[in-house]
């Protein structure tokens, strides 16, 4: 069959989880047998998913490259292409191009402490960052992996199970919290902003990479906090969400300046980031 | 070498029924624009450009790229590509629309191919003429180009009086297509540059190109913005019309049952061009937007891939419904970066 580079494959839904009342994930694997075995990425990429009739969207990967059978994606339902997946079920199947972008750069990085930040639906482009390095292969090359991660609310946490897992690990640290009004009686992490319990959780930059994701104004408010913690900004990582159609360098619609995020990123330094026009 | 105007129509009418579509300047309800002939006789020869410039052959409005059928939880889809793009002539370009080709051959084939513009390259011969008049909104001067430039022509012509004339071949195209007519084609010269002069002078230098990519890279924040841009409607015609935009949307239509994903242009002057799920918008404002357009063109792009996005042709200074003409923009821009004001970053934010 002829194929061009917006021809997508075919991938099966093989498994949903709701997340929150307005987020879900999907596990995904490619009809074609072939395609799955080889399918590998780089934490970070990206890749647009199509229904068929209403059109693509832009999700990260957000399982790590060392699941081999499947790929994750995880959505929140806001317009014409994810309110159509919400609609989908098991056993459907949707297009998928990809990956595209430029992941974070994981082996630079070994021999370093990591420190996640994420809030709300930022976890994850960071998820697939996390469960690749606590991989056996993996983990000892790195040194001490932290996790800050906060919501809104309790139920707007994703990957519920799975931060249980992180808190049980020995290997990591989690700390989660929610804004002030948005715990249950049975919540039994912090209450605060991010940015705040991040400065109460004061953890060192030394030889330290510092990741963050998730709302504009979650990251605004906790870029000062690293730095008074003493990261540098080429030290500080982070993903950016412009709007894009092709993911491959050719509609025009995702640059940032000169810097064409379908391209280039969509991982970037807070450096570079600050070198930039602020059009994200 | 030269080539007698009744010879040119015959190569053309000689290529057309060797299975070739032949594309000319054509009045189609009173408007110039590039189309297919029937015959020779529909060929406007009197014109300054068309109203549109050729990228529509190359970069279709709206083009299917992938059509599909639903059925329950089964989907089947074929790519959609011409495989056999018939071999296309395009006589009476401009030098400056025929300049912006290798331009736009830059973003499609960057890194990945787009195939859609590159067949069709490949299947076209760009047979232009040299200006010898212009009008004020004209400028390929100030850019580095030339009313008589060949870049990106297989074969230029320019008229040098008596309906004949001047024979330059630019490119293996345009050899082979002047090898294959030899017989149509004789000995001859012309002195260009006389020819020309008029027309030259007439378009003068209208700015300085080279202190634009500068400013543009300092000034981001500056309140010229504003002052000059604000007021644009975001109509889109200037991208439109223009040959070097190329920024397009992908769209699916369809039914429960099947349908087509579309490759469609699209416009940075639309606000909703770049809004995000959460409502957030890069650009926001009308201003912003305008800035995008004459920073991609004159600071984005030629960092990225060594040209300017623009060839001069004033297609989008005749046709800005609020002349908003991008001419003026640049011609501020090149007498501000004299002055030197600028206003920082801190100062405006
Ligand atoms: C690199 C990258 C990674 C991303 N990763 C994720 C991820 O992992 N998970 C995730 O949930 N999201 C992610 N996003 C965001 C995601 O791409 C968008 O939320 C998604 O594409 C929305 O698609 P939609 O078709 O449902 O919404 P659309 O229907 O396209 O639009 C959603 C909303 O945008 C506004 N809008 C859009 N078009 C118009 C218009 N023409 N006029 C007026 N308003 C309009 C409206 O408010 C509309 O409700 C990512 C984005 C990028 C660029
Ligand atoms: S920006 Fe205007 S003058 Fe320049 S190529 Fe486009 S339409 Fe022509
Ligand atoms: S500059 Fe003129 S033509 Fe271009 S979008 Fe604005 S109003 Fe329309
Ligand atoms: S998404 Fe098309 S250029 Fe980046």
């Amino acid at each position: 069959m002829t194929r061009t580079l917006y021809t997508p494959e075919l991938c099966e839904i093989i498994e949903i989880r709701d997340e929150t009342p307005d987020t879900r994930t999907f596990r995904l694997r490619f009809v074609d047998e072939e395609k799955q075995k080889n399918f590998t990425f780089t934490p970070g990429q990206f890749g647009l998913y199509s229904v068929f009739g209403e059109g693509e969207s832009t999700f990260c990967i957000a399982s790590p490259p060392t699941w081999k059978e499947y790929f994750e994606c995880c959505f929140r339902v806001v317009g014409r292409v994810t309110k159509a997946l919400r609609l989908l079920d098991v056993g459907s199947v949707i297009g998928f191009r990809g990956p595209y972008g430029i992941g974070f750069p994981l082996e630079s990085w070994e021999g370093k402490n990591l420190l996640f930040i994420a809030g709300g639906i930022g976890l994850p482009p960071l998820r697939t960052v996390i469960w690749t390095i606590l991989d056996p292969g993996y983990r000892q090359k790195y040194g001490e992996v932290t996790v800050v991660y906060g919501a809104r609310s309790v139920s707007d946490l994703v990957y519920k199970p799975e931060l249980k897992q992180w808190e049980e690990r020995s290997d990591m640290k989690l700390i989660k919290t929610v804004d002030p009004g948005g715990e249950t009686p049975d919540w039994d992490g912090k209450i605060g902003f991010v940015p705040t319990v991040l400065e109460e959780a004061k953890p060192s930059s030394n030889n330290t990479i510092a990741l963050i994701c998730g709302p504009p104004i979650m990251i605004k408010f906790t870029l000062p906090v690293l730095s008074s913690l003493g990261f540098e900004l080429k030290n500080v990582y982070t993903t950016l969400e412009n709007r894009m159609k092709c993911g491959l360098g050719k509609c025009g619609r995702c640059n940032v300046g000169d810097f064409y995020v379908c391209k280039e990123g969509p991982v970037i330094t807070a450096e570079r980031l600050k070198s930039l026009p602020p059009e994200y | 070498m030269i080539i007698q105007k009744d010879k040119l129509f015959a190569l053309l009418e000689k290529l057309k029924s060797g299975g070739k579509r032949i594309i000319a300047p054509t009045k189609r309800e009173n408007i110039l624009l590039f189309s297919e002939i029937g015959s020779t006789d529909e060929i406007i020869q009197d014109y300054i450009n068309t109203r549109l410039s050729l990228k529509g052959f190359f970069l279709p409005r709206s083009e299917p790229i992938l059509e599909f059928r639903i059925h329950q939880k089964n989907v089947e889809y074929t790519t959609v590509l011409e495989e056999n793009i018939k071999p296309t002539v395009v006589f009476g370009v401009r030098p400056c629309d025929a300049g912006s080709l290798p331009i736009m051959d830059k973003v499609y084939t960057w890194d990945y191919i787009d195939e859609y513009w590159v067949k069709r390259r490949e299947s076209t011969i760009i047979i232009a003429v040299s200006c010898l008049d212009c009008d004020e909104a004209c400028f390929c001067t100030s850019l580095g180009l030339d009313p008589g430039s060949t870049k990106g022509s297989d074969i230029l012509l320019t008229p040098v009086g008596n309906d004949t004339f001047l024979v330059e071949i630019a490119s293996d195209k345009g050899k082979k297509l002047v090898e294959d007519n030899a017989e149509l084609f004789a000995e001859g010269d012309a002195d260009k540059d006389s020819i020309l002069a008029p027309v030259r002078q007439k378009l003068g230098k209208k700015f300085d190109l080279s202190s634009i990519q500068p400013w543009l890279q300092e000034n981001f924040f500056h309140k010229f913005w504003e002052q000059n841009t604000l007021y644009c409607i975001g109509c889109g015609v200037c991208t439109f019309v223009c040959p070097t935009c190329h920024c397009f949307d992908i769209v699916d239509e369809g039914t429960v049952s099947g349908g087509k994903r579309m490759k469609l242009w699209d416009a940075c002057q639309f606000r909703t061009f770049t809004i995000h799920a959460s409502g957030h918008n890069p650009r926001a404002r009308q201003d912003e937007r305008h800035r995008q357009r004459i920073e991609h063109k004159f600071n984005y792009y030629p960092k990225k891939f060594g040209d300017t996005l623009c060839v001069g042709c004033g297609r989008c200074v005749r046709y800005c419904p609020v002349d908003l003409s991008i001419l003026r923009i640049l011609t501020m821009i090149s007498q501000l970066s004299q002055t030197g004001s600028q206003t920082s970053r801190a100062e405006e934010k």
